[in-house]
């Protein structure tokens, strides 16, 4: 006997994010969902940005750690003084929403102004996962090379944003930026780039005015 | 391999519609996979067997079928089917393609027996 179905495989995903959305859109609260490979910077644009966040723009965040074990990132980001959980996948490649509304449960309800969620590092298996964020930052460091864009298009595609991190290394390996930004223009004609070096500091003001921005866009839609 | 948990989602709707069903035997199940959806439909199937094993689903062939997107050229206005995610128009070469759709991941159908 032939039983039609016709459901998205994600169903659950997709639920379960839409009421982290709807939860989060209640409370006003930013979410972005960080992605990209393993050390390309993403625990430490949140060690530069979220500071200055606070200091220069009054905005407090709380942070979701997503790694497949070990709490480094998370005590990282808690020297901060910044409310963070620490979320551990025992092997599976991405966060998906379920991980993500249980963590929410442990970050404080009130007097946050966003949440960013750094997703397990890997280019391909976290695209496919809503996680019920408003924004997907998607970072690139200059050593993993200028074709990733090319090779990983569907992380690419659904980027909000793009930071290319690591440019302080850009006079030691050959990497044309033009090539990045053309081929990522292409996948998401509205992508939002930027170019920082995390380590030192230089480009992180203008990521954490670009987020300051969506943060007070949200509190402000009706 | 997030084809695993692709995988498991496939196996829990199958099963929630078996249930409905009053059981059975799950002899196929028909899902859509995207060529833009990310999904490699070897390691869909790969991911597939394993799981399935002990399951109701043990015995049941996977098919896929593969849903194409669609491409709008910027230049020249020509509209026709894209498997990739950064086509060239069709018609004139231009890389300037919008492209949408083709990231379907649906459960189409599938073979109980008694
Ligand atoms: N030279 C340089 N190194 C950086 C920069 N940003 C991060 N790193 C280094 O890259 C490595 C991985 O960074 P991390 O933030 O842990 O990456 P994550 O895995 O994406 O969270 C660390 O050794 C950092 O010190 C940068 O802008 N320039
Ligand atoms: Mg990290
Ligand atoms: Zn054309």
């Amino acid at each position: 006997m032939k039983i039609r179905i016709v459901q998205s495989i994600l169903a659950d995903n997709t639920r379960l994010a839409a009421r982290t959305r709807e939860l989060l859109g209640a409370r006003r609260v930013l979410a972005v969902n960080m992605m990209s490979s393993p050390g390309a910077g993403k625990t430490t644009v949140l060690e530069r940005t979220l500071p200055y966040l606070k200091e220069r723009h009054g905005l407090s965040a709380g942070v979701i750690e997503g790694d497949v074990e070990g709490s480094e990132d998370g005590l990282r980001i808690e020297r901060l003084g910044v409310p963070v959980v620490q979320l551990n996948t025992r092997g599976a490649c991405h966060l998906d929403a379920s991980m993500v509304a249980a963590a929410l449960e442990d970050l404080p309800a009130e007097g946050l102004d966003l949440i960013v969620i750094e997703n397990v590092g890997n280019l391909v298996c976290p695209a496919g996962f809503d996680l019920g964020e408003d924004l997907r930052v998607v970072v690139l460091s200059i050593p993993e090379g200028d074709d990733k864009p090319s090779k990983y298009p569907a992380i690419f595609k659904k980027a909000d944003a793009l930071l290319i991190n690591k440019i302080d290394l850009a006079h030691h390996v050959r990497f044309q930026r033009e090539r990045v930004h053309a081929v990522s223009r292409r996948l998401a004609p509205a992508v939002r780039i930027m170019e920082l070096a995390a380590a030192t500091g230089e480009g992180v003001a203008a990521f954490g005015d670009y987020l300051a921005q969506a943060a007070h866009a949200k509190k402000e839609r009706r | 391999m997030h084809e695993a948990s692709i995988a498991q989602s496939i196996l829990d709707i199958a099963a929630r519609h078996a249930d409905g069903a009053r059981g059975g035997r799950i002899t196929s199940i028909t899902v859509t996979v995207g060529a833009l959806a990310a999904v490699e439909p070897e390691c869909l199937r790969f991911a597939f067997e394993a799981l399935a094993r002990g399951t109701g689903a043990e015995h049941a062939t996977l098919e896929i079928r593969e849903d194409e997107g669609r491409g709008a050229c910027r230049a020249c206005g020509a509209e026709f089917a894209v498997t990739e995610f950064l086509p060239l128009c069709a018609r004139c070469g231009s890389p300037e393609v919008h492209v949408s759709g083709g990231d379907a991941l649906t459960v189409d159908s599938m073979e109980i027996e008694p």
